[in-house]
């Protein structure tokens, strides 16, 4: 399958321009991250992507808008639906009838909540329903996952045992995800790419691919630590490029670094 | 509904109520004052009258088709109104105006146009109630989580799914709101109309009674009406309980 293009988009919204000419080339089959700071136009993307949202100009290429699934920052249930119920409500007509039970009590179990198949959302924690949305949008027939700020409301262990859930599930179901975050940590746990846009209108500012394997990537990890802290000293100053980065060699010789990612 | 308010409590203010209503009777005349023995005997004496059954079952005729017609129109005329908003700005006045006309001005207008029949009597139940259920169902119609329905267009869910497993549920409560309201003035409406426009049912019955001074016929004929109201609100509380069972366990 060809990769994700998206090329000269533009979108404005009224005299806040939020993407000028704004080119990125999305490879399939992987989990990249788009980070940046509040405001920078991540979600956006994400909305171009999936149609919600149509962009003033440029286009969208390789997207197939039938085949897209999606875990918003809400779990975004519904409230009057069981769990088995809300997979079913967006299978139906996707999975076979006959199959259809079978399929989504094996969704249940891959997420953990195959004994609260019969519970409304309500009752609930914040965290099972958000694993309910994840089982939601991988159950789905689809090949590309996009993923916006999934785990902004969850405290921080439970946020961690998310992430980890996405790797597993993705390890099971190689979809295309596109992850935006503000939370470098985050994307830097479980991306194999990132992309880490300026300040509105977004452009990039660095796009790298991550050569450390997911299972040595924990929290707290030198590795990544000088990763992150170069991401985060270009988020936050804007126009520096990862070599001229300030904090790079205080953390990491640029030798040792340049092993860590690729572009 | 009961199991809530203490039963003692509610045995304790009936037999107050019906001690202080006979000394009342005892003062004034049975004409203005009637004792409970005589109006409980009345409401004894209509069950073994065939031609009551036959004024109750026509009263309820009127009522039942009188509300399922308003409510039909009522929730129609909402999603008109939400999705063209041309239509909107021309019904939407319309709908406020008809909340405040008085029930009788009604009445009044309906005697000229219609034959004295049970169509008047549906005509201004209808009147009455349509813009209580179009309101309602409008307002839950404009409360409708959009997020949801992203989430579903999105996910490729067909319209007629999203229709059955968004936009119903989400304006359900707002519908039954509109439907308990109406309810209750429905009983009220069709008494009152079936009292002053047309010879048969509940209604033309008290205006009979009144004519005769009967007041314990009145007040027989009102605890009926009460009884009736009280048996369709329970069954649209039920209706609601299996239709929106998943808010008990929240």
């Amino acid at each position: 399958m060809n990769n994700i293009q998206l090329k000269n988009i533009k979108k404005s919204y009224g005299d806040f321009k939020i993407l000028e000419d704004f080119n990125l080339t999305i490879p399939r089959d992987k989990i990249i991250c788009i980070i940046g700071s509040s405001g920078c136009g991540k979600s956006t993307i994400l909305n171009i992507v999936s149609g919600l949202v149509k962009q003033d100009n440029g286009e969208v290429q390789n997207v197939d808008e039938n085949l897209i699934s999606y875990v918003f920052q809400e779990p975004r249930l519904l409230l009057w639906k069981t769990a088995s119920e809300n997979l079913k409500y967006v299978l139906k007509g996707k999975i076979n009838d006959n199959q259809l039970d079978e399929y989504v009590s094996q969704w249940l179990e891959n997420v953990g909540l195959s004994d609260y198949r019969d519970f409304y959302p309500k009752q609930m924690s914040g965290g099972m329903m958000q694993r309910l949305a994840l089982a939601r949008a991988f159950a789905m027939p689809s090949n590309l996952l996009l993923m916006d700020e999934p785990f902004k409301g969850l405290d921080a262990p439970l946020r961690h045992k998310m992430i980890e859930l996405t790797q597993k599930l993705w390890e099971h179901d190689k979809k295309t995800i596109i992850f935006v975050t503000h939370d470098i940590q985050e994307a830097l746990l479980i991306g194999h790419r990132v992309v880490a846009l300026s300040a509105r209108p977004a452009n990039i500012l660095d796009n790298i691919k991550l050569n450390i394997p997911v299972s040595e990537r924990k929290i707290g990890c030198a590795k990544l630590g000088h990763i992150q802290a170069r991401l985060y000293e270009l988020i936050e100053h804007g126009s520096l490029g990862v070599q001229n980065c300030k904090v790079k060699d205080e953390f990491c010789p640029s030798n040792k670094f340049n092993l860590l990612i690729d572009r | 509904m009961l199991k809530n308010i203490d039963r003692k409590m509610v045995i304790l203010s009936t037999a107050t109520f019906l001690i202080i209503w006979e000394i009342a009777s005892l003062i004034y005349p049975m004409v203005v004052v009637p004792s409970p023995y005589s109006v409980i005997a009345k409401m004894v004496h209509y069950l073994f009258e065939p031609e009551f059954y036959s004024d109750l079952g026509i009263t309820l005729m009127r009522g039942v088709v009188g509300y399922f017609i308003s409510i039909i129109i009522g929730i129609t005329t909402a999603f008109i109104i939400k999705y063209n908003s041309i239509l909107k700005k021309i019904i939407y006045p319309y709908l406020m105006a008809l909340q405040v006309i008085p029930r009788v001005s009604w009445i009044l207008v309906a005697m000229i146009w219609f034959p004295l029949n049970s169509q008047i009597v549906i005509f201004i139940i209808a009147m009455t109630i349509i813009p209580i259920i179009a309101l309602n169902t409008l307002e839950g119609l404009e409360n409708i989580d959009s997020s949801l329905i992203e989430m579903a267009q999105i996910f490729n869910v067909s319209k007629e799914q999203v229709v059955k497993g968004i936009v119903f549920p989400s304006i359900a409560p707002s519908i039954f709101t509109g439907m308990k309201i109406a309810l209750g003035t429905t009983w009220k409406t069709v008494v009152m109309a079936e009292l002053l426009t047309v010879q048969t049912g509940l209604g033309a019955r008290m205006a009979y009674a009144k004519t005769a001074f009967a007041t314990d016929h009145i007040l027989a004929l009102t605890i009926y009406i009460v009884l009736i109201g009280l048996i369709f609100q329970v069954l649209l509380s039920l209706l609601r309980k299996h239709y929106e069972g998943w808010k008990i366990n929240e």
